[in-house]
Parts: C-alpha cells; structure tokens; sequence
C-alpha cells in the first residue's frame, strides 16, 4: 500500500477479517466523546460509497478506511493542508489519527462523486 | 443513481420469458447506437466464457481510448479522469482474469465483444483529429455515452445472461463502479459545456 501525502499520524496495517472487527473494535460500545481509552472507527469502502458516510470521533481516535471495493480508492480531505491516505488498492486500508476538533469533509480523489465526513468533537480521551 | 435492487437469476434456471424480449432489444439497441453495436445484431444468448470475454474487451477498450486521451489532453480534470478510467479498468480486468484462471474459463470471442471492438475504432477515428476544447468536449461525451451502455448492457445482457454465480457476483461488483464514472463524466462533460 502506498503512503505516499500521509502526515505521522498516518499508518498502514493489514486489515483483520471482517468478521472479528466488531469484537476486535469494541463497535457500538462506547459513544464519541466518552472518557475511555482511544477507541478506533472502521469506514468500509464498498460499492463506489464510505460506510458509513458520516462519523463522529473524539480526538485521538482512530479512524481506519479499509477499500473492500474491486477498484483503488482515497480518502481525501477538502482543502490543500488537509489529510489524505493515498492510494489504497483493493485490500488496503489505512487510518488518521485527528487531533483537533473540528469538521472535514472528504472524498475519494480518484472518484470525486463518493463523499464523506469527519466530525471530531468532545475532549481527547485518556490514554 | 438509482440502487441496484434486481435480483438475476441464471439463464439456465430461468430462460428468459418472450415479455423480456423487448427490453432486452431495447437495452441492445440503446447498447448499439452509443458504442457502435450494430442494430441487426440479433439479441444474443452469450455463454459464460462469452460474457466474460464481453467485459473483458469493453474494459480494454476504455483503458485504451483513455491512453490516447491522456496524451492529447491539456485538461487537468480530463486527464485526472482518464488516469482513474486506466487504474479501474485495468484493476477490473485483473480480477477478471484472475475470475476465469480460478474457474479454468478461457474467454471466448463473440459478435458483441467484436461490435464493440468496431464502435471502439469509430470514436479513437472521430477523435483523431481533434484538439483542445473540441477533444475534451467530445472524448468526455463518449465516455458518458459509453458508460451509460455498458451500464444498460450490464442490466439487461450480461448479469442476467450469465449462470457462473462468481462470474455474476463479479458483474454485480463492476457496476457501481461504472455508474461512478458515469456521474464522474457528466460531471466533467457539464463543466467542459458550461466553460468552468
């Protein structure tokens, strides 16, 4: 996977099998903003679409996109100092870690149609 | 882009019924007046190493034309858009390939596959000529031409027609892709119109 344009808080990893990341992740146990450990969030890539298209996160979380489509894709945030994971082929995935609060709008650089949202709000929680 | 909510059940569990007939020549004819697909050609019944040697020759063909686009272009957004038409082509037939290696299915050439290959010949002849505002305009319209048909003839010939349920899943996986860069060339093919 490619990482080129990532800033540090960008990192690849292998994507784990579909089936263990809601256990693996903790999914719908912990709302954003809450005051438990940094907690990460999985955005599908699948059908030309971000599954989901909107998430709200606390800073220091962790958002993953993993590409479970048949083509590459990006995440791409609007603006010129914005993030971007690159590249992801078929397979890939890579994730951001937000430290500011604030709203990101984003899309797939090479398929400008799919659209996307980052919202990070609430304090940072404890490590 | 309305969602996909039809189910394709195989040709050789449900033939198709005379009541699909004219949909199917519709889907056909609308197929042949974008890409070159000529009208007398009977509505085919394509065999499984026919549909996918169809979508593997419709992939090629869009990686070609856009090769040839990237290299007349002086447009950041028509060469962007012909770059993502290379990667995601050539990725599709990777796993198409991969598909038929996996099923030991060796493609087999057909009237569709070469119909295409004939309206193939006609754009890259009608875009030769052309430069600046003129070749974008045009390459931008025939993708959207073409996407539109590949879109159709996916709905109505070549998910339905094939019986392989990983050759369909692979169709069925294709087609949001293609519906994207159908959007993705509309998109451009307005701006390019409005001069933005």
């Amino acid at each position: 996977m490619s990482t080129h344009g990532w800033g540090r808080a960008w990192r690849c990893l292998a994507a784990p099998p579909l089936v263990a990341l809601p256990l693996l992740l903790g999914w719908g146990t912990v709302p954003a903003g809450s005051s438990t450990s940094p907690r990460p969030h999985v955005v599908e890539i699948r059908g030309m679409a971000f599954r989901p298209a909107v998430l709200e996160v606390a800073p220091g979380d962790t958002v993953i996109w993993i590409n479970r489509d048949i083509v590459p894709h990006t995440a791409t945030a609007n603006g010129s100092n914005g993030w971007n994971t690159g590249i992801l082929a078929p397979g890939d995935s890579g994730r951001y870690v937000p430290s500011w609060i604030g709203e990101t709008a984003y899309i797939c650089r090479l398929h400008p149609t799919m659209r996307g949202r980052v919202t990070v709000t609430g304090h940072p929680r404890p490590q | 882009m309305p969602a996909v909510t039809t189910t394709y059940p195989s040709n050789r569990e449900v033939p198709l019924s005379l009541s699909m007939m004219p949909h199917l020549l519709t889907v056909l004819l609308t197929f042949a007046a974008s890409t070159g697909l000529r009208a007398q050609a009977p509505a085919p019944d394509l065999s499984d190493p026919e549909v996918a040697h169809v979508a593997v020759t419709a992939n090629s063909i869009d990686v070609e034309l856009a090769r040839f686009a990237r290299s007349r272009t002086h447009n950041d957004a028509v060469r962007e858009f012909a770059a993502t038409m290379i990667r995601d082509h050539t990725a599709v037939n990777a796993q198409a390939a991969t598909l038929a290696g996996r099923l030991g299915v060796t493609p087999s050439d057909n009237a569709v596959s070469q119909s295409l290959l004939t309206g193939a010949a006609e754009a890259r002849a009608a875009l030769e000529p052309l430069h600046g505002n003129a070749f974008d305009r045009t390459y931008m319209d025939r993708e959207v031409a073409y996407h539109q048909a590949v879109l159709d003839a996916l709905d109505g010939l070549l998910i339905p027609t094939s019986s392989n349920a990983d050759l369909r899943k692979l169709l069925v996986d294709v087609r949001p892709a293609i519906a994207a860069h159908l959007e993705h060339a509309r998109q451009i093919s307005n701006s390019l119109r409005a001069g933005t």
